[in-house]
């Protein structure tokens, strides 16, 4: 029985928390909001899709393999420091590209940005995880 | 560019086996024994290796505590990775012919080439700590390794026992590692080396020596930690020919020879030393011979080997160290050969029992023919390397001038002639005679015999060219260990002396022994049954009082009831802390001026909800108190200028809530309130420890140095960091590496979650 509020709401709401997520990671860096509450917005997201349409939502979100994003997270992370190794210098060592994105002036690209999308990645993946493996055990599921 | 190239490739190819396999089951043996083969043809055309200027390659990791990724390749290292690495490519092609129909084959070969990458720096290591590391690596794949087939528990077990009793000794070999490098001033294995004297001379030398000698008699199965060997061979054949003969249980033997010039030439050392090995390889020799497993038999007869290596590295000089040398090259080429016969006998003819197969020559030739030749090396036929290697040995016994060297003599002579007599049962009794098996036997594949064949040819083709192998290879490595190459040079034939008329007596002795087993075997093993407790019982009761004393603990102390572990946890810090901040004592601000009317508002309306997280009785209008809570604090945050906090305060609330309420329908309602006596105790300890945590952030606060850490962060973040938002620049780019370790402990929490709410969900 899916919830037809919700699921109207979800499918408003989801491409609009989505791009909030991104926002917040791209600007973290000079205004509040960072990689971690970018990855709880996400989770957010995940959840009211869920809720609106149980079924549906629960494979899908299955499909998205929570496991693998909490990996990737922690891939990135690790692989973000490990680039300032080849150049010499100690572990986690910010590198930055010199050029600038054509709309997006203000935005830094570097490692910096890698390693919030890592830890974005990893907070999306551990919250969905539990999302999903306490909605198993939920008596609201029949 | 050639050192670190030796050493990743190993771990390179580790990544890529799953793919290759999924990409062509049949061929993926092949195609990844090519990558060790072609890491000895590089290693062969380095030979011969400079003693005086070896190649060297060192990443600074560390410098301020000298901890160093340095490499190092001389004659010593140069002899092992050729085995290794030319015995894997040879093992690579076996396996993919072994566990061809296997499921998780890419998965074993991505272990066996960790495996070969981690024993490779081993050897490679210039480093005292980095030689640990690889060397807990071996362990860590050995025991992958063993219990591959893990549905079996007795795969299981025996991977669990190698991995205890080995890591037992790594520890130890750790410590000595340590003392030696405070003792000696450096942590460099290279500069070590030079400072032998200064490590003999000082009063820890006996601890360093005990150590780093647990170290080696646990990984290289020297008694009494010799029973976790045979048990190992639950492991697929293909591990066995690899690890448990020619690569990992040599590292003892590498650890001896590498730091024989620091502690070598010593009492202590000679008698030490010299009496392990000359007791493992008697009693080595000896169980061999009461098997009949042919693997358990191979791997006795290699802890009797391993014994004899020890043996002769103990005597001590040039001439201990070549004769361990040439022992253990020898060794490698034809026990490896051994141990992939004894797999293809238990393909072709179905069974791995000594005593149930005669005559297979006919049926399977090739095999029959490696296992002919394999055989020659181990009983010492010349020309073979193993009568190289065993002449060497007894040449050097023979030659000592010492208290005990008729002793020492007598030990190579006895645990030598048994030893070539299990080489007759194990390598001539199955193909001669008249047939018999269990079943029809027949030619396993080529994958199967082949590499066999080579290996064990390649132990008689060496053989005549001894001055060759010498000059390039063990004269090197010989050199490494002893400072200088022995006199005469080895050689293939020396002449009618007396060390080889104790090889003919030893090989006519294992002959007779081979003849007779067949007969005399039952009648020795019920003797042997009497003497039942051994150092195999000795662990299994350890083990399971250890295992007994864990269960009664985990009862007591995880009996699943959550306030009592809050309680514990809370009287804990309370006892930690406590006594600190008393005699440090709290000093209370006076900002009483800087409250507004909305902070008292807002804390009214925590407080409230608070009460109502207390005193509620539905499970919804605790959730809702408790929520409520968290939007407040987050208030206060955004109130403070915190907006960072505050999103995520509000975010984590949110969730935290959302996943509550999942479980919502399945909370009992509060019947009533709990005892008296129990909400009294709760009360203390909540009160006691909110007290606490507010002492400690008035202290904190309070501290000079977390205004400096604030004024330095305010000031350079814009600047360093190019950040204007400081907690993010905090987090991210000045103290990143904390930030990298909380996210993993995330993501390791996140696992454990899963893990028991999915078996939770199976019950």
């Amino acid at each position: 029985m899916d919830s037809v509020i919700l699921t109207i709401a979800a499918r408003l709401l989801l491409p609009l928390l989505v791009v909030f997520a991104v926002f917040m990671l791209l600007s973290g860096h000079d205004a509040p909001g960072g990689g971690f509450a970018a990855g709880l917005v996400l989770t957010t997201a995940l959840a009211l899709y869920l809720f609106g349409a149980p079924r549906r939502g629960e494979r899908k979100l299955r499909l998205l393999s929570p496991q693998s994003i909490l990996g990737l997270g922690l891939l990135l992370i690790v692989v973000s420091g490990s680039l300032g190794l080849l150049r010499d210098q100690p572990f986690l060592t910010a590198q930055h590209l010199p050029w600038e994105l054509p709309l997006m002036e203000g935005l830094k690209l570097g490692t910096p940005l890698l390693f919030e999308l890592g830890i974005s990645l990893v907070a999306a993946g551990a919250v969905c995880g539990l999302l999903l493996a306490l909605n198993e055990h939920s008596p609201w599921k029949s | 560019m050639l050192l670190p190239t030796l050493f990743i490739a190993g771990f390179l190819a580790a990544a890529a086996a799953p793919v290759v396999v999924r990409a062509s089951r049949s061929a993926a043996g092949w195609i990844l024994a090519a990558v060790p083969a072609a890491l000895a043809v590089a290693v062969l055309l380095e030979l011969p290796m400079d003693a005086e200027a070896p190649p060297t390659a060192v990443l600074r990791w560390v410098p301020a505590l000298e901890l160093d990724l340095a490499l190092r390749l001389d004659g010593l290292a140069a002899l092992f990775v050729l085995l290794v690495t030319g015995v894997g490519a040879m093992v690579c092609v076996y396996a993919g012919g072994y566990l061809r129909e296997h499921r998780h084959l890419g998965r074993f070969y991505s272990f066996l080439l960790l495996f070969m990458g981690a024993m490779v720096g081993i050897v490679l290591a210039d480093h005292l700590l980095f030689l640990y590391v690889c060397w807990e690596l071996t362990t860590i794949t050995s025991w992958l390794l063993i219990g591959f087939e893990h549905e079996k528990s007795e795969g299981r077990s025996a991977a669990w026992q190698a991995l205890i009793v080995t890591t037992a000794g790594g520890l130890a070999m750790l410590a000595g590692f340590v003392l030696l490098g405070q003792t000696a001033g450096t942590y460099r294995i290279s500069e070590l080396l030079e400072l032998g004297d200064v490590v003999r001379a000082s009063e820890l030398y006996v601890p360093i020596l005990a150590l780093v000698l647990a170290g080696a008699a646990t990984k290289s199965a020297l008694v009494p930690f010799h029973f976790w060997l045979p048990n190992a061979m639950e492991a697929p054949t293909p591990v066995s020919a690899y690890l448990h003969s020619a690569a990992m249980v040599k590292a003892g033997i590498y650890l001896l020879a590498r730091f024989s010039p620091v502690l070598s030439e010593t009492v202590p050392w000679t008698v030490a030393v010299t009496g392990l090995g000359a007791v493992t390889a008697v009693v080595g020799a000896w169980l061999a011979l009461l098997q009949s497993d042919a693997k358990r038999l191979l791997a006795y007869s290699t802890i009797s080997a391993l014994g004899m290596m020890t043996l002769a590295l103990g005597l001590g000089g040039a001439h201990g160290a070549e004769a361990a040398l040439a022992v253990l090259f020898g060794h490698a080429l034809y026990k490896g050969a051994l141990f992939m016969v004894a797999g293809g006998i238990d393909h072709g003819a179905h069974t791995r029992d000594l005593t149930e197969v005669r005559g297979l020559a006919r049926a399977m030739p090739f095999t029959a023919f490696a296992a002919i030749v394999a055989m020659a090396s181990m009983v010492g036929l010349p020309p073979t390397l193993g009568f190289i290697g065993e002449d060497t040995l007894v040449d050097t016994a023979h030659r000592t001038a010492g208290m005990a060297d008729g002793a020492v003599l007598a030990a190579v002579l006895i645990s030598g002639t048994l030893y070539s007599g299990a080489g007759f049962v194990v390598g001539l009794r199955p193909m001669v005679g008249r047939q018999r098996a269990p079943e029809r036997p027949h030619e396993p594949k080529p994958s199967l015999w082949l590499p066999p064949l080579l290996m064990a040819v390649a132990g008689v083709l060496l053989a005549f060219v001894p001055s060759t192998l010498d000059r390039l290879l063990l004269a090197p490595a010989t050199e490494a260990v002893a400072g200088h190459g022995t006199e005469p040079p080895l050689k293939l034939w020396h002449g009618v002396t007396i060390p080889f008329l104790l090889g003919l007596g030893m090989l006519v002795g294992g002959a007779a022994v081979g003849i007779g087993w067949g007969r005399l075997r039952p009648a020795v093993r019920r003797l042997a049954a009497l003497a039942r407790f051994g150092p195999d019982r000795v662990y299994q009761l350890l083990d399971a009082g250890l295992q007994g004393t864990a269960k009664r603990l985990d009862r007591q102390l995880q009996h699943g009831f959550l306030p009592a572990y809050l309680i514990i946890v809370a009287l804990t810090a309370f006892a930690l802390v406590g006594p600190l901040l008393i005699r440090a004592g709290v000093e209370l601000p006076d900002r009483t001026s800087d409250i507004e009317y909305y902070d008292v508002a807002l804390l009214a309306l925590m407080v409230a909800a608070a009460a109502g997280a207390v005193l509620l009785r539905s499970p919804l209008g605790i959730i809702v108190s408790m929520t409520t809570v968290g939007y407040v604090l987050a208030i206060f945050f955004a109130a403070f200028g915190a907006p960072d906090l505050a999103i995520t305060q509000v975010l984590v609330e949110t969730l935290l809530t959302v996943l509550v309420v999942l479980l919502l329908p399945a909370m009992p309602v509060r019947r009533a309130l709990s005892k008296p006596a129990s909400r009294a105790r709760d009360a203390v300890v909540a009160i006691g420890v909110g007290g606490l945590i507010t002492a400690l952030l008035l202290t904190a606060t309070a501290a000079e140095r977390t205004a400096e850490a604030s004024t330095y962060y305010l000031t350079h973040s814009e600047v360093d960091a190019e950040g204007k938002n400081v907690v993010n620049s905090i987090l991210v780019s000045f103290r990143a590496i904390d930030t990298l370790g909380e996210i993993a402990v995330l993501g390791a929490a996140a696992l454990g979650a899963w893990t028991l709410l999915a078996i939770g969900k199976q019950r």
